[in-house]
C-alpha cells in the first residue's frame, strides 16, 4: 500500500516535467516544417488527384458502371471524361451514358458541365472478351475550388465483378 | 516493465528531438532550377540561361485551368511593375499552342509563353512533387529556387516572395 502511494506521488510529481519534455520534442520535431517556410515550399493543402477523385468500376451483365467519389470542394469536368478498353483488350464498349452536370459559363470555353460529390457513368459493353473482371481506361480532369486544377488523369481500373462467360459463349 | 516506460519514452523523445534539431540545424538547401529547353509561341527554343541574372517567376498554367486564367491578369500587371527591376515572368503552358496564342492575344500577355505539354510537365516534376496548376516557382538571380507555390496566388503573396530577392545585387 505504501509502495502504491509512493508510486502515485512519484508519477504525479513528474507529470509536468514529462509534459515539458514532450512539448520540447514536439517543437523540435516541428522545426523542419518551420524552417522549410524560409523557402516557401509548395503548399500541401490540396489533395493529390488520386484522393480528390477516386474512380471505381463495377461490371454488370451488359455494362461497366464507372463511378467517382469526389472530395468536398473538388469537381470534375464533363468534357474531359472518356472511356476505352485497356490496351490489348478485346473488350468492346458502346457510347457512355453520362448524366447531365451543373452548367457553368466559362469565359474562354463557353458552356461547361461539372460534377461534385459523386459521378456515375454507365458504359455499355458490346463484347466481353473473357469471364471475370476486365480492365477499362478512364480519363477525367478536375479542379479544386481553392484554386487548383489537376492535369488530365488516365487511370486503368479493374472492374469489380465481370461477365459470367465471354460474349461468344453466352 | 512499468519502471522502464519513462526511460523508453525519454529515449524516443530524445531521438525525435535529435533528428528534428539536426534537420533544423542544417536547414533546407536551395535547389537549382533544372535546365530546360522549351519552344515559345514563335517556335523558338528558350532556355533558363536566356534570362541569366534575372529573378524568374515561372508560372506553370494551362488555358483549360480556370484558376490559372484568373491569376494571369495579376501576373501581367506584376510584369509591367517589375520590368525595370530585373524580374522576368515566364508562362509555361501544359497545353497546345493554338489556345495559348488565342489566350495571349485576348488578354495581352506581356511575358514569354513557352508551350509544350509534356516538356512542361516534366519540368514541373523535376522541380518538385507538387501536382496541379497553377504552380509558380520563384528563382533568384543565381538560379536557385527560392519558393514554390501550388494553387492560385494573389499579388500580395507574389510581392512578399519577390521583396527579399530584389535586395540581392542585380
Amino acid at each position: 500500500m505504501q509502495a502504491d502511494e509512493d508510486m502515485t506521488t512519484h508519477t504525479n510529481s513528474r507529470a509536468p516535467r514529462w509534459r515539458r519534455i514532450a512539448a520540447a520534442a514536439l517543437l523540435a520535431g516541428l522545426a523542419p516544417w518551420a524552417s522549410a517556410g524560409l523557402f516557401d515550399r509548395a503548399s500541401d493543402t490540396f489533395l493529390p488527384a488520386d484522393q480528390a477523385f477516386v474512380p471505381q468500376a463495377v461490371a454488370t451483365e451488359d455494362a461497366i458502371v464507372v463511378s467517382w467519389q469526389i472530395a468536398d470542394g473538388y469537381y470534375l469536368y464533363r468534357h474531359a471524361l472518356s472511356f476505352a478498353p485497356a490496351p490489348g483488350s478485346a473488350l468492346r464498349l458502346g457510347n457512355a451514358e453520362i448524366p447531365p452536370g451543373a452548367v457553368h459559363r466559362d469565359e474562354f470555353f463557353g458552356e461547361v458541365e461539372t460534377y461534385r460529390q459523386r459521378l456515375t457513368v454507365t458504359v455499355p459493353v458490346d463484347h466481353w472478351p473473357q469471364a471475370g473482371p476486365v480492365r477499362i481506361v478512364v480519363s477525367y480532369q478536375g479542379c479544386a475550388d481553392a484554386g487548383l486544377c489537376y492535369p488530365p488523369q488516365r487511370q486503368t481500373v479493374t472492374t469489380i465483378g465481370g461477365a459470367a462467360t465471354p460474349s461468344g459463349h453466352r | 516493465m512499468r519502471a522502464l516506460l519513462p526511460i523508453l519514452a525519454a529515449s524516443v523523445l530524445a531521438l525525435v528531438a535529435g533528428l528534428g534539431l539536426a534537420w533544423w540545424w542544417s536547414g533546407p538547401q536551395p535547389q537549382a532550377l533544372p535546365a530546360f529547353a522549351l519552344p515559345d509561341l514563335d517556335g523558338d527554343i528558350r532556355q533558363a540561361s536566356d534570362w541569366d541574372g534575372d529573378i524568374l517567376v515561372l508560372n506553370f498554367w494551362a488555358t483549360w485551368c480556370k484558376p490559372c486564367r484568373e491569376e494571369i491578369p495579376m501576373l501581367i500587371a506584376a510584369q509591367a511593375d517589375y520590368a525595370g527591376q530585373g524580374v522576368q515572368i515566364i508562362g509555361l503552358a501544359v497545353d497546345e499552342p493554338e489556345p495559348v496564342q488565342r489566350f495571349a492575344n485576348q488578354f495581352g500577355v506581356n511575358y514569354p509563353l513557352l508551350v509544350d505539354a509534356l516538356g512542361v510537365m516534366r519540368l514541373q516534376d523535376a522541380i518538385g512533387t507538387a501536382t496541379g496548376l497553377p504552380f509558380t516557382v520563384i528563382v533568384d538571380r543565381s538560379g536557385s529556387i527560392r519558393a514554390q507555390v501550388l494553387g492560385e496566388m494573389d499579388r500580395d503573396r507574389l510581392d512578399a516572395l519577390l521583396r527579399p530577392l530584389l535586395a540581392d545585387a542585380a
